[in-house]
């Protein structure tokens, strides 16, 4: 039938984040500045999936390291992983951001995720039309939205994202399912898709 | 639409999701050689797919986003590299939750004045009706602290502690007399005192919180790390970074909040 790849994400290597993390817990600014290359797409990706407006996602990230790196001296190499302790206060930081807004700014922010990258679908979709299905993009919950933009928009594994979100990749493919099942009624009827 | 075509849309979405091959020879494959309205359906979830990635997340810029984050970690409070919580929203907005949850559980039963300081063990209390209940904690009792990743600050000056009966164990003062221990003390006092460390007939949260009112903050946020050296939840977490903050000790309690988030979340 068919086979799904248990490979570690290319952006996780254990044994360099580890080193790495222990360097940067000892106060090495050179070895963070490797993690924060390494990691600044997961989390700037998965903010923007998570919050829909850019300024907010770099922010978001940019918090998240920081935070990362002031509980550096509580982060234990050896008994956790970096990628995943660091990906549960990226998660942490958009929740809260998200629980402002809730607050602060009840209006839904659209998505701006609408660099084009070239190919044949991008030729065939009118713009409207594209921002129709974008703004159903944004209008799914959560669990959906975000592998679905990390997936397709971010072009980020489904391991990778199992990873990022925390959660096993079967998990992944189930969201990522529900979401293209969701939008296809959505669109189904319309003729759109 | 049938049942088996029911049963394939369902597999559809999944497979494409997966970006899993369908195997020539599956029966699946021979219904959507066979059913139009499944391949159709087959080739639209394929469309939408191909419509979703054609668009791309933004990526930030590597420099100014590098730039960015260390200017945030050197705006950072010298020498810990480390944010203050309240500059944090979120920390905030954690802080004030678990000071609401605290409030909440330290609320007194009705009819009962003020705040019992903790006391005898729970068996003790209840048996001993009215009358005044004493009990201490040894010190070959108390968890060690090296349980601690961050060990809390030394315990207890001699001058704060409450009354003690003999030369190092502190012992707890009395109940006014009158008072039932069954109901006067906290309520979370008698759900956690049967997780204190054998010999230990008090929870460390309840000396945090004895301490906490009277104002010895460095004992309030020994006991508070001992008690979350023994459980490790949010609430205990905070109250051990407020006891810290309050003793003037901002570096362990920035570490506690974040905690807070930690446990919180994820
Ligand atoms: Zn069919």
């Amino acid at each position: 039938m068919h086979t799904i790849a248990v490979t570690r994400p290319h952006w996780q290597t254990e044994s360099d984040d580890r080193a790495l993390a222990a360097a940067a817990r000892d106060g090495d600014r050179s070895a963070y500045a490797v993690l924060i290359a390494r990691y600044r797409g997961m989390a700037f990706a998965y903010s923007l999936a998570a919050l829909g407006n850019r300024e907010e996602a770099e922010d978001a990230a940019q918090d998240a390291f920081v935070q990362a790196y002031s509980a550096m001296p509580r982060f234990d190499p050896n008994r956790a992983e970096w990628a995943a302790w660091f990906m549960r206060i990226v998660r942490n930081r958009c929740r809260d951001g998200l629980r402002r807004r809730k607050t602060r700014r009840p209006a839904e922010m659209p998505l701006e995720i609408m660099d084009e990258a070239p190919g044949p679908e991008a030729v065939t979709m009118a713009d409207d039309r594209r921002r129709v299905l974008m703004q159903a993009v944004a209008a799914l919950p959560e669990a959906q939205r975000v592998p679905l933009l990390l997936h397709y928009a971010g072009g980020k594994t489904r391991v990778e994202i199992a990873h990022a979100l925390g959660v096993p990749e079967s998990t992944i493919i189930g969201r990522l399912a529900g979401g293209l099942k969701t939008l296809r009624r959505r669109f189904g009827g319309e003729g759109l898709i | 639409m049938n049942l088996v075509c029911t049963c394939v849309r369902r597999r559809l979405a999944a497979l494409a999701a997966s970006g899993a091959d369908i195997e020539p020879t599956s029966w699946l494959a021979r219904h959507l050689a066979a059913c139009s309205d499944c391949s159709r359906e087959r080739r639209a979830l394929a469309s939408l797919a191909g419509h979703l990635s054609s668009a791309r997340l933004p990526e930030p810029d590597e420099q100014a986003f590098a730039a960015a984050v260390w200017q945030k970690v050197d705006a950072l409070p010298a020498p810990i590299h480390r944010a203050a919580w309240w500059q944090s929203p979120g920390l905030l907005a954690a802080a004030a939750g678990a000071c609401a949850l605290a409030l909440w559980m330290a609320r007194e039963p009705a009819g009962v004045g003020v705040a019992a300081p903790p006391h005898g063990p729970v068996s003790t209390a209840r048996a001993g009706g009215a009358a005044g209940t004493v009990a201490s904690i040894s010190p070959a009792s108390r968890p060690k602290a090296d349980l601690l990743t961050t060990p809390p600050p030394a315990p207890v000056p001699q001058a704060k502690k409450p009354a003690t009966s003999g030369s190092r164990a502190p012992v707890i003062p009395k109940l006014r007399p009158g008072l039932n221990p069954a109901t006067a003390r906290p309520r979370r006092m008698l759900a956690s005192a049967g997780s204190a460390t054998a010999g230990s007939t008090v929870a460390w949260s309840d000396w945090g919180s004895y301490y906490e009112q009277k104002g010895d903050y460095r004992s309030a946020a020994y006991a508070y790390g001992m008690a979350h050296s023994e459980k490790r939840d949010p609430t205990t977490a905070f109250a051990y970074g407020r006891a810290s903050e309050a003793s003037g000790d901002l570096a362990s309690a920035m570490d506690r909040y974040a905690a807070v988030l930690e446990q919180d979340g994820g």
